[in-house]
Parts: C-alpha cells; structure tokens; sequence
C-alpha cells in the first residue's frame, strides 16, 4: 500500500465529515468506514489494480456517505432531547401500547408441562427425603435424586426457551447448556446430602459441582442480549431519570446517611438488649428504618424541587 | 435507504434490487449467524454469496449495523488489529437470533405464497 492513494481515502474522508461537530459516535463511524476502504483498497490492489483507481474504487462504491451521518446525527439529537424532557404522558402512553402489541401468552403446553414436572420434581423430592431419613439403602435415594435433577435441568432448559413478552427466547443450545449446569448443581446438592450413606459419591457429587460452576460460568460469560427492542427503547428513556443519576453528589450524601443511621441504629440496640432487653431494643431498629426511609424520600424527592426545575427550563 | 438514483428503475441487473435491500437486516444477520465479522467481511461474504451480482452500497450497511446495535441484535466492540486500522467487529445476539428467524420463517411464507399468486411451477413461469 502507497500513501498515495491512503491520503486520497484520508483526504475524501476528511471531507465528507468536515464541519461537523465531531462527537464519539461519528468519531467511531469515521474510523469504521476508514478501516473498511482501507481493507477494500488493500483487496483491489491484489487483484493488479493501481492504487490511485483503487481508491476511486472504493469511495464509489461507498455510496452516499453524508446520508449515514446525517442518520447518525439525526439520532443523538433524537437520544438528548429525550433525555431533558423526561417522561411526558405521550411516552408512558407510547411504553403502554409497546407492552400491549408485544405482549405474548405463555404456551398452553408449556405450563401443563412445568407444573406436571413441578409436581413429579416435588414427589422426587419427598421420596428422597423419607428413604433417607430411615437410613435405608442409598439406591433409591440415588435415583429419586436423579429424577429431581433431571425434572430441575428440564424445567430450567425449557423455560429459557420460551418467548416472553419482554424476552426472546434463548437458542435451543444455550437453553439445555443452562439446564444442564443447573441439574448438575442440584444433583450435587443431593450426592452431598446421600454422602452420609457412602463416600464414592461424595467424590462424584465434587467433580459434578465443578462441571456445573465452569458451565455457568461459560454461560454467563458469553450471554449476549435477548431483550426485545421495545423493552429496551423503554429502559433508554426511563434512564437517568431518578436523582440519584443525575445528581451524583446526593448519591453519596444520603450513602454516608445510611451508614450513620444504621451504625447509630445497630449501638443502641445492643446497649437497650443488655439494659432492657429484647422486649424494648428492637424499637431502635424500628426507628432506625423509619428514619432511613424519611432520609431517602427526601433524597428522590427534595421539596421544591419542581418549582427549581421549572425555573430552570424557562 | 440510500438510493442511488442512477441504478433505479429501468435496470439490467435480473433480479429486485430494492426488493433485497428490504431485507438488508436479516441478510447481516444471517451472516452473523455463524461467526462475528467486521464491515468489509461483510460485504465481502454477500458480494461473494451472490457471485457478485448484487453489490449492496456499503452506505446502506453502516445504517443497517446502526439500526441493528440499537435495537440490541448485534453487540458491537472494536477488534484490537496490530497494524492497519482497528477494525469493528460485529457479534449476532441472542435476539439476533430469534429475529432472524423469525424473518426467515415469514420470508419462507411470503415466497411460497408469491410463488402461488403468481403461478409459478419449478421458477419457470
């Protein structure tokens, strides 16, 4: 690759975004499109084509790159205005008519399933409890513990496959990885609690738990986003708007409040228990929580604070 | 959509261009699907899948990708290249997903019943 033809990429590019209040977004967009024409540029010349023409090439080929931007700055200004207006009527109306259009039922099928493998869960579960409780042989409780945790991953695999009226549903893959790690976790639990009847599987139950923590792990970690776009439109324009967002600095003032109430709270409780005793000293937590929530309402809320905001606005 | 009004109408390509820039979104992600990509990839995989017969404006991917990180399909982050330029990878989410699907499903739907109003046995008329 010449400069030559870098520059004539750099120089239309340089151009097309020049005069624009550079925020972070077109910042990124620039540094994209350059990326991608310098990738373009760098395959036509491969094929024997001179810098110069490659260049021209790719800039053809980009298409109409004022329109992309002025998309994007269509859209910040979109982002901030809401952000200052907060919610009105039109927009909790809007959130309502969103949540009625894509509100989803859940399936028939699937609720008859979970509560019969609920029920069949639970009688696993009182089984185990009473074979274990006579002490008898750990077989039974084995396979009844067995059953619980099948019925537990089932349950668990085939509820993340389920559509929601907030949710998409979880591919088929990822939703039995979960159910997996989680009839892993509970048949742990089980193998620990028939470790009482045999040692052999105790040792199982451990490599078991450390399967079910790396899966979950695994799981967790490379969870991508299932949330419907309208749930998340909402969850944009609610952002921010309680005060403890927008106003840091009360945000750490009604933390240290908190500690002092509490702290407070907690030391005369324990010097009333060993003066009155208990039949007084829970009052102190009592008062403890009253005040708490006085301090935190008047935190979210201060008075007259509408009148301030309006002021401000006008 | 940007549109190049010098390829529209009376066109010689063989096909609805502005048919398929409908579907430019589930197109993207339909190549997302299999593994994360960044911009040029992209129009590398559809230039080359349709043997360089549709040549999609890139102008209209940067606005499909936009449209697509903000409704939460696709997470975008940048790549950590050495040398060249940093490039911006694109990863399909699990919403994605659901949405391509079903996009397919109601593609599938609405071809077979084009195919009927229209009267087609074997796609020759």
């Amino acid at each position: 690759m010449s400069s030559a033809e870098h520059s004539n990429i750099h120089r239309y590019l340089d151009d097309a975004f020049a005069g624009l209040p550079m925020n972070a977004e077109l910042q990124d967009l620039k540094e994209e499109i350059r990326s991608n024409m310098q990738s373009r540029v760098a395959e036509l010349e491969g094929q024997g084509v001179a810098p110069a023409a490659a260049a021209a090439t790719a800039i053809d080929e980009l298409g109409d790159v004022r329109a992309i931007i002025g998309d994007s700055g269509a859209g910040t200004n979109e982002g901030s205005n809401a952000g200052s207006n907060g919610r009105t009527a039109g927009t909790v109306a809007e959130h309502l008519a969103a949540h009625a259009a894509n509100k989803v039922r859940p399936r028939p099928g699937f609720v008859t399933g979970t509560v019969l493998l609920s029920v069949i869960a639970l009688a696993a579960l009182l089984l185990f409890v009473l074979v274990l409780g006579d002490h008898g042989s750990p077989a039974p409780a084995v396979l009844f513990g067995f059953a619980l945790a099948m019925c537990t991953g089932a349950i668990t695999a085939w509820s993340l496959q389920q559509e929601t009226s907030q949710n998409y549903p979880l591919p088929r893959r990822r939703a039995l990885g979960y159910g997996a790690a989680a009839a892993a976790a509970v048949g742990l639990c089980l193998c620990a609690l028939v470790a009482v009847a045999g040692t052999g599987l105790l040792v199982a139950g451990i490599f078991v738990v450390l399967g079910a923590t790396v899966g979950f792990i695994r799981l967790g970690l490379s969870q991508t986003n299932r949330r419907k776009p309208w749930v998340r439109a909402m969850a944009r324009d609610y952002q921010a708007q309680d005060r403890f967002t927008q106003d840091p600095v009360a945000a750490a003032r009604f933390g240290i409040y908190t500690a002092a109430i509490w702290i407070l709270a907690i030391a005369v409780f324990i010097w009333l228990t060993f003066t009155l005793g208990w039949g007084i000293s829970w009052l102190a937590l009592l008062t403890g929580l009253a005040l708490f929530l006085v301090v935190l309402a008047r935190m979210l809320f201060p008075a007259g604070e509408a009148e301030r905001r309006q002021a401000k606005r006008e | 959509m940007v549109q190049n009004p010098s390829e529209s109408p009376p066109q010689s390509e063989p096909f609805a261009a502005d048919l398929l820039r409908g579907h430019t979104d589930t197109i993207v992600l339909g190549v997302l699907r299999g593994a994360e990509s960044y911009g040029f990839e992209i129009y590398k995989t559809i230039r080359d899948a349709t043997g360089g017969l549709y040549e999609i404006k890139e102008a209209t991917l940067y606005a499909t990708y936009r449209r697509l990180v903000k409704d939460g399909l696709v997470e975008a982050s940048w790549g950590d290249e050495t040398q060249g330029g940093r490039r911006k990878y694109y990863r399909i989410t699990d919403a994605g997903r659901a949405v391509y699907a079903k996009n397919v499903q109601s593609w599938t739907a609405t071809q077979r019943i084009i195919n009927t109003l229209l009267n087609v046995k074997g796609g020759t008329p």
